[in-house]
């Protein structure tokens, strides 16, 4: 299969674990990713995400298809937030890294990574989790829109 | 009461930590021994115990009932440290961040050793801003604080050990940094981060 890159103007979900999600104390509202959210665990090459736009219809459907789409265990309270390929791009190169973000479906078609993503790089970790948390979706909210 | 003196950066209150080693007020010696708990005594120990070793077959509820009970047993070794208010939330965090519901088979409970950097942050800093808690994929305790679109963050390692990493928004520029360090050197770290506008109701005198 060629190598398709993501359009810069299209947007990516990354999934995010309840526990990495920061819930305000009195609201109890998502508000914010932690930075741990968008680092590389032991073993990936690259960081997975969604491909928002591969599914067609408004962000609201879009984004259940991404959570039905999905091959991992999503809990109530676990989230995906979205970022603007082009903006991830830009953040990472600022921070050093000249990603690409690429097509790669498996059991999940809409399922992308971010190639030359590196590690250990704790400013662009947090400033794509602060970034990501702008457009930031808890899973029953999808489920429910 | 205890002795109160300025921040590191020289804008924060906090407790004299400094004068802990040389014991020179009842309240830094009894501050010293919480302390000293949260290494040696019992509430470390329990929560080693009840994070380490229980049995593989043990479900998953009871697991993180002893999670979560073991934490905030480690935190009621200084709770007279902290304000009731801050402690309620803490522990109300502890609970969310150990509901079963949430909680996948492969998630990995919180290291007890982070868990005591965390506190001993807390008490070290003065830290008594509401902080919002998560654990990382290693266990890790993490903390962060917004305000507004900014947004600073910690992950506390074993050891004394302190991941940081902070945004902060400037018309259409966005600031980031980030590293490592020890919970010794924070302060000094954090100088040029405006520290106040992030711990601003660090102003309360602990309770002891």
């Amino acid at each position: 299969m060629p190598t398709e890159n993501l359009p810069l103007e299209d947007h990516v979900a990354r999934y995010v674990r309840h526990r990495l999600i920061q819930f305000d104390t009195e609201t109890k509202a998502p508000v914010g990713i932690f930075p741990d959210a968008f680092q590389l665990r032991p073993g990936e090459r690259d960081l997975s995400v969604s491909w928002v736009e591969y599914f067609e219809g408004d962000r609201k459907t879009q984004m259940k298809a991404v959570a039905e789409h999905s091959e991992l265990r999503l809990g109530r309270r676990d989230g995906f937030g979205v970022l603007e390929v082009a903006a991830l791009a830009g953040i990472c190169e600022k921070h050093g890294a000249k990603v690409r973000v690429l097509y790669e479906p498996t059991k999940d078609p809409s399922h992308s990574a971010i190639h030359r993503y590196p590690r250990n790089n704790v400013a662009m970790e947090a400033e794509l989790a602060n970034a990501a948390a702008g457009d930031l979706s808890l899973v029953v909210d999808i489920r429910d829109s | 009461m205890a002795t109160m003196q300025t921040f590191d950066a020289g804008l924060i209150p906090r407790p004299d930590i400094r004068s802990l080693s040389s014991g020179t007020s009842w309240a830094s010696s009894l501050l010293q021994e919480r302390l000293r708990t949260i290494l040696q005594s019992s509430a470390g120990n329990i929560v080693h115990q009840a994070m380490t070793s229980l049995p593989v077959e043990a479900d998953k509820m009871h697991r993180l009932f002893n999670a979560s009970a073991a934490l905030k047993m480690a935190a009621s070794e200084v709770s007279m440290h902290l304000p009731e208010l801050w402690r309620r939330r803490l522990f109300e965090n502890i609970d969310d961040l150990h509901d079963p519901d949430d909680w996948d088979e492969s998630d990995q409970l919180a290291d007890p050793d982070s868990f005591k950097t965390f506190l001993r942050a807390v008490l070290h800093l003065g830290i008594r801003k509401n902080m919002m808690l998560g654990i990382s994929d290693d266990g890790n305790i993490l903390a962060g604080l917004r305000r507004g679109s900014d947004s600073l963050a910690f992950a506390f390692l074993p050891g004394d050990r302190i991941r940081w990493s902070i945004v902060e928004h400037e018309g259409d520029t966005t600031n980031s940094a980030g590293g490592t360090t020890s919970l010794e050197r924070l302060p000094n770290t954090l100088k040029s981060y405006n520290p106040e506008a992030w711990f601003g109701d660090a102003d309360r005198e602990p309770t002891a």
